[in-house]
């Protein structure tokens, strides 16, 4: 049985080029890629709230009206705190 | 007193948005508009934290190299740091994305914010407001959107509207973040902090708030000298309704919200015992300046104080913290930012006819709303933290 034929990564011929940087080119590639994970994370989430406030587990608007405690607000500051760095870092090191 | 608030015990790391202060005009975020917030807040204490200690890591050495022999010199030397690009292009854009994610939040909730303010007020009959629907704002604050807020402060969209108050205060929490305490209201508290150590037995009895805004700082003073009458001056109307809102809705009733130009303080309200401005004169001009201080000398009783608190001047700071200073009069829609930091201001003081064995400077600092809020060791984010000058004169002869 011959291999199931894959359709290639990208169209041919080589992709035009619309901005004068290269690099920018490339940032608009991710802005665009991470625009649409963003949208699939949501999508899911949304998904997901909706399931369980179907199925009783969180009241409707539960997670607008949530007000985490001291300790869980703190945790969550440090975590954003780690996630910045994570996503950043780079640009604070040579 | 203010209603009691909690923020995270976590130093001087970005507050979340949820710590603000509520009042019956502060817009609703919802969960993903805080977050959004609170990313950029993250992103900008990066910044400030992370980034520019590394830009000047690489900058002092090749300014010994060759010293540059003035700012633009010292901004050249910074740009050949790739670094500097980036980091301009991200903290220009945490601004504006503050900016105009608060005015779309505060847009969406215009009537129910004009409907709550209309009510508020109604309920507060000893309030002040005095709106002059033939005002000519200054040109300085037409032309332009301060801090990169689409429309800048004078937007006005009908009778109630407090649209622009509220995008202020929401951006105000967002952009220091959080360290200016829960009510924004860092340099007034500093301001009452410093009269009462430097001049404890100074009481005065009308006080004049130049440039009041949304009357974040003025509510501070106000508090701090609950048996003067306080005249809040401001050119937006939007402004002034939101802060007249606010302020009742926080218990604060010996403030007058009077629309008039600071550079033309009408003479109905009396002689002063102590005009001042708060963080505004780098939003003005030169000549609204001198203006200014004419007219504090001119409405000030025998005997009255005129204080006047701003970022420091440039003097002969570092040629690196001169350039992070002077980014935001480069790229942040700060009118008169540049220009105002390289004057002499108790000169200026002077020239306005105070006497100048009567003019003094000092410098002056925030009061941290936390305790724990101080963090030894941490890299100053210049232009955004709570140190700044007082400059200031007491009226009559020498």
């Amino acid at each position: 049985m011959s291999a199931p034929a894959r359709a290639p990564a990208v169209a041919g011929p080589p992709r035009p080029r619309f901005l004068a940087d290269a690099s920018n080119e490339k940032l608009w590639d991710v802005v665009v890629a991470l625009s649409s994970e963003l949208s699939a994370t949501r999508g899911r989430l949304d998904a997901l709230e909706r399931i369980l406030t179907a199925q009783g587990a969180l009241p409707a608007g539960g997670v607008e009206a949530w007000e985490p405690s001291t300790a869980a607000g703190v945790e969550r500051v440090h975590e954003m705190q780690d996630y910045t760095r994570r996503v950043f870092g780079t640009l604070g090191r040579d | 007193m203010l209603p009691a608030v909690s923020q995270l015990p976590i130093g001087t790391l970005p507050q979340p948005w949820r710590t603000i202060g509520r009042h019956a005009v502060l817009p609703r975020l919802s969960v993903d508009e805080q977050a959004r917030l609170d990313a950029s807040t993250h992103l900008n204490h990066f910044l400030a934290q992370d980034v520019v200690p590394a830009m000047r890591e690489r900058f002092e050495p090749a300014a010994t190299t060759s010293p540059p022999a003035n700012r633009d010199q010292a901004f050249a030397l910074l740009e050949r740091d790739p670094r500097y690009a980036i980091w301009s292009h991200l903290r220009r854009h945490t601004m504006e994305l503050r900016q105009q994610r608060n005015l779309e939040s505060a847009l969406r909730q215009s009537d129910t914010l004009a409907a709550a303010g209309r009510e508020t007020l109604a309920n507060a009959p000893g309030v002040a407001l005095e709106l002059d629907p033939t005002f000519e704002p200054p040109a300085y604050l037409v032309e332009t959107h301060a801090h990169l807020l689409p429309g800048g402060y004078l937007t006005d969209l009908g009778p109630d509207d407090v649209t622009v108050g509220a995008a202020y205060e929401t951006s105000s929490y967002a952009v220091v973040p959080g360290r200016s305490g829960p009510h924004s209201d860092g340099a007034g508290r500093a301001l009452a902090r410093w009269l009462a150590t430097r001049f404890p037995g100074f009481r005065p009895q009308r006080i004049l708030d130049l440039g009041c805004g949304a009357g974040l700082n003025t509510c501070a003073v106000a508090l701090a000298f609950p048996d003067a009458e306080i005249i809040a001056i401001d050119a937006g109307a939007g402004l002034l309704r939101y802060a007249a809102a606010r302020a009742a809705s926080l218990g604060i009733h010996n403030v007058r919200w009077v629309q008039a130009d600071i550079e033309n303080i009408p003479a109905r309200f009396g002689a002063a015992d102590l005009a001042y401005t708060a963080i505004v004169l780098h939003e003005t001009s030169h000549d609204a300046l001198r203006n200014v201080f004419r007219g504090c000398r001119e409405r000030l009783a025998p005997g009255g104080l005129t204080l006047h608190i701003e970022q420091p001047p440039y003097n002969d700071r570092p040629w690196f913290e001169q350039c992070m200073r002077d980014w935001d009069g480069r790229y942040n829609n700060e009118n008169f930012w540049s220009r105002l930091y390289e004057l002499d201001l108790c000169d200026e003081l002077s020239q306005a006819g105070f006497a100048p064995a009567r003019v003094f400077e000092d410098a002056i600092s925030a009061v941290p709303w936390n305790t724990d809020a101080r963090e030894p060791g941490r890299a100053e984010d210049y232009g955004r933290t709570g140190n700044w000058q007082v400059v200031g004169a007491w009226s009559g002869a020498s």
